[in-house]
């Protein structure tokens, strides 16, 4: 009974929410004010084919980055959260995200994971974060963004929800790492990220765009 | 006439509008109940979600049936088999001898939960029973049944349990009253008529009715998880992007709720079976 409660509140609040303003860190979300109207109107945004929502945003040793700056090499975004237990299954052992990072990091290809938890909700603390970089032994840095704006203009909806951006700023991917969100990989097996890059690397068109995410829900605030 | 024979009859009537609750629904019904089996849980309950398995009919040669009941504790909950934007399908898994058994799962509608970023999930809270028919089991053998779910509440746990299910020999016992009117209120399979125009794929019910959808995975793949219902009053607009991409074979399937004078029908629907032009 209270899912439902929630569940219609939430669904009539929505509609009325005043269309929140245009995202500091976001100027090349779009074309002006209809760009940050609306989630709805964010997912029209950041869409497989069009030019990916700018940002900067500050990972967790306090150090500035754009997607401005990474122009030219393709982009992979990873929305993270180090207490969902599918980002922890995805980075243990075994898991599909556990030495990704670490293989398709070059010169030409950079990987940043996005912390779009709020303050007070599950794996926001800097402590966390820090400890699971350590323990993943992830070189690639942690973006914050704890006021969610950057998580809404990509439509980021689940944490590991990953996006590529190739090397001309156009979204060319977006979706869940594979097909396996319990990690067993059946007969049917594939493996939508990796796949998508090596696409991208090849110089060709990427044959499966877009995939449904899986895994927690991105912890915005509330 | 006796309990069971009514209880017989009145699935038997109920089957010819039934469908399954996986991406795939399919028209032939099931099952008489003949059989009832004695459970023996193989690891202790888990916390956060309790499984009983309250019911199974097996016929020879035919499907069975068995009735799961997944319980999540308050304030959390576990998923529909699109579970949304988030999350991760209910799922069962029915082995004989080891060897896996083909089988369909018939899932009540769900509820349908909006959070912060327009994240939209469907599940169940609280008591909720799962319909497992696993096909042509062997019936003078055990069947190991196992369920998998993801209870979520500000953090999400991945949970399974695994039943063995003890082969019998016909049985005179019946299935409580509540597990046949949970039976019954499984969405049917209904053919829809949508209309295609210039701005959207049309559908309206009956005036003065009201209209939910829920959207099976690739409806809401196609969706792209849009916060919308889609769906005002006794009308529902879906984008045409919904259509991009079919195959000739393409299915595109939906639960739809249509409450009129506040009696609720809940069927399964191929929505480009029912398309006209």
């Amino acid at each position: 009974m209270r899912f439902f409660v929630v569940s219609l509140s939430l669904c009539l609040a929505f509609p009325a929410q005043a269309a929140p303003p245009i995202l500091a860190h976001c100027g090349g979300c779009g074309t002006g004010d209809t760009a940050a109207k609306s989630d709805h109107m964010h997912n029209k945004k950041a869409s497989v084919g069009h030019t990916a929502p700018s940002f900067k945003l500050k990972d967790m040793n306090g150090k500035t980055h754009s997607l401005a700056q990474y122009k030219g090499k393709t982009v992979v975004l990873e929305w993270f959260n180090p207490e969902c237990p599918f980002v922890v299954s995805a980075h243990g052992k075994g898991g599909v995200l556990e030495k990704m990072a670490k293989t398709v990091t070059s010169k030409d290809t950079v990987w940043l994971a996005i912390n779009s938890g709020a303050k007070g909700r599950q794996g926001h603390s800097k402590s966390v974060n820090q400890s699971a970089a350590k323990k993943w032994k992830m070189n690639h840095p942690i973006l914050v963004d704890a006021d969610g704006q950057v998580g809404k203009a990509y439509g980021a909806k689940t944490t590991p929800h990953m996006f590529v951006i190739d090397a001309k700023g156009k979204l060319a991917y977006k979706g869940s790492p594979d097909n396996a969100p319990s990690g067993r990989k059946g007969s049917s097996y594939k493996a939508h990220l990796s796949d998508a890059l090596t696409d991208l690397a090849a110089g060709k068109r990427v044959r499966t765009s877009s995939t449904s995410p899986w895994g927690c829900s991105v912890k915005y605030a509330r | 006439m006796s309990v069971r024979l009514t209880m017989i009859a009145l699935w038997a009537i109920g089957c010819t509008a039934s469908a399954p609750a996986g991406s795939e629904p399919a028209a032939k019904p099931v099952v008489k109940p003949v059989a009832q089996p004695s459970i023996a849980p193989d690891k202790p309950e888990r916390q956060l979600v309790s499984m009983a398995t309250r019911w199974a009919a097996i016929d020879p040669g035919e499907r069975a049936q068995i009735v799961v009941e997944l319980e999540p504790i308050k304030g959390w909950h576990i998923y529909w088999h699109n579970p949304g934007d988030s999350g991760l399908p209910t799922s069962f898994e029915v082995t004989q001898n080891g060897q896996p058994i083909g089988h369909r799962v018939r899932m009540p509608s769900p509820k349908r939960k909006v959070s912060a970023g327009s994240i939209v999930s469907y599940g169940f809270e609280g008591s909720t029973l799962f319909f497992v028919e696993p096909t042509a089991p062997q019936t003078e053998q055990d069947l190991e049944l196992e369920a998998v779910w993801l209870a979520c509440a500000e953090t999400c746990v991945k949970g399974s349990k695994k039943v063995r299910i003890a082969a019998l020999a016909k049985s005179q016992s019946a299935p409580e009253a509540g597990d046949l009117r949970a039976w019954n209120q499984l969405p049917g399979l209904r053919p829809t008529r949508w209309s295609q125009t210039s701005k959207g794929l049309v559908f309206e019910a009956p005036a003065g009715s009201t209209v939910t959808l829920y959207p099976h995975t690739e409806l809401h793949r196609r969706l792209d998880g849009h916060a919308l219902s889609y769906c005002i009053k006794n009308r529902c607009e879906l984008p045409l992007k919904v259509l991009v991409d079919n195959t000739p074979d393409q299915k595109l399937w939906a639960t739809l709720s249509v409450s009129t004078a506040g009696r609720l029908e809940t069927f399964e629907t191929d929505l480009l079976k029912g398309m006209s032009p």
